[in-house]
């Protein structure tokens, strides 16, 4: 077997982890959407069948912990509000590892469809501190404007290390693409050197 | 682009097809066919050294520069 079909097997097999993630992701907020009891940023529900006990739960780290928190006082369900928009990033990262790895499973490594789908992969980052930062502003401001709210919601802008952590990973891949994007211009250059 | 490839004149000239030069010299048509039509962004010297064996010629009467009429 060479390097290639190795590449290939691998890349099949994570396809298949990537939609069993994005299935598995999307079951847990429709439960928890559905049956979940939330009690300050966490939401849970809890199994128990024949003396076993287990449980799913989401919580929303330190960027929405407060809104959850406040949202959740005023009878509003923050995995509808918050988990929808939570899990937007994570679904189109997986929609476009799944459409490279899909590339690399056709023995297509080194093309300019590839650096596409890794650019944007790092654009899906850059999104996401824009989505942490405002989506929660936005958030508070339908509710305020649409005097849903019963008391006034606070209002949250929050840019702390999270964001900082998917800068520096989303300029990383950016990077990287670009390298990428370099090589396969020299490859073709190259190609034309007889 | 300055520098124009005669190949195809010097092939003309020694009564050669492409694929028969393209075997004498030891590299594909579709590569040697890349080279005649001007796309090759370089020469290797064993490749030119190869058709001028093969040709019976100087480098020069396959490669010529000329210089461009028109400045930007």
């Amino acid at each position: 077997m060479n390097k290639i079909s190795k590449v290939s097997k691998v890349s099949q097999f994570i396809k298949v982890l990537l939609l069993f993630i994005a299935g598995m992701q999307l079951c847990v907020y429709l439960i928890l959407f559905l049956f979940g009891t939330t009690t300050g940023s966490v939401s849970e529900v809890s199994f128990n069948y024949l003396g076993m006990s287990s449980s799913i739960h989401v919580s929303f780290d330190s960027s929405w912990q407060g809104l959850a928190q406040a949202l959740a006082e005023q009878h509003f369900n923050p995995v509808f509000i918050l988990g929808i928009a939570d899990s937007i990033p994570y679904l189109l990262m997986y929609f476009f590892l799944y459409k490279l790895f899909s590339l690399y499973q056709q023995g297509l490594v080194f093309t300019e469809v590839n650096v596409k789908y890794i650019k944007n992969i790092a654009l899906v980052f850059f999104a996401w501190i824009a989505m942490n930062v405002f989506y929660p502003v936005l958030v508070v401001f339908i509710l305020r404007l649409s005097g849903i709210a019963e008391d006034p919601l606070p209002l949250i802008i929050n840019l702390g290390s999270t964001e900082l952590r998917y800068f520096v990973i989303g300029a990383i891949i950016y990077v990287m693409a670009w390298i990428m994007s370099e090589a396969i211009a020299l490859q073709q250059e190259q190609e034309l050197v007889i | 682009m300055a520098m124009i490839i005669e190949l195809d004149v010097m092939l003309a000239k020694r009564k050669m097809k492409l694929n028969d030069l393209a075997e004498q010299v030891g590299i594909t048509a579709q590569n040697l066919s890349v080279l005649k039509s001007g796309r090759a962004k370089a020469i290797r010297f064993s490749t030119l050294e190869a058709i001028c064996k093969t040709l019976h010629c100087q480098p020069g009467d396959i490669l010529i520069y000329q210089e461009n009429d028109i400045e930007y």
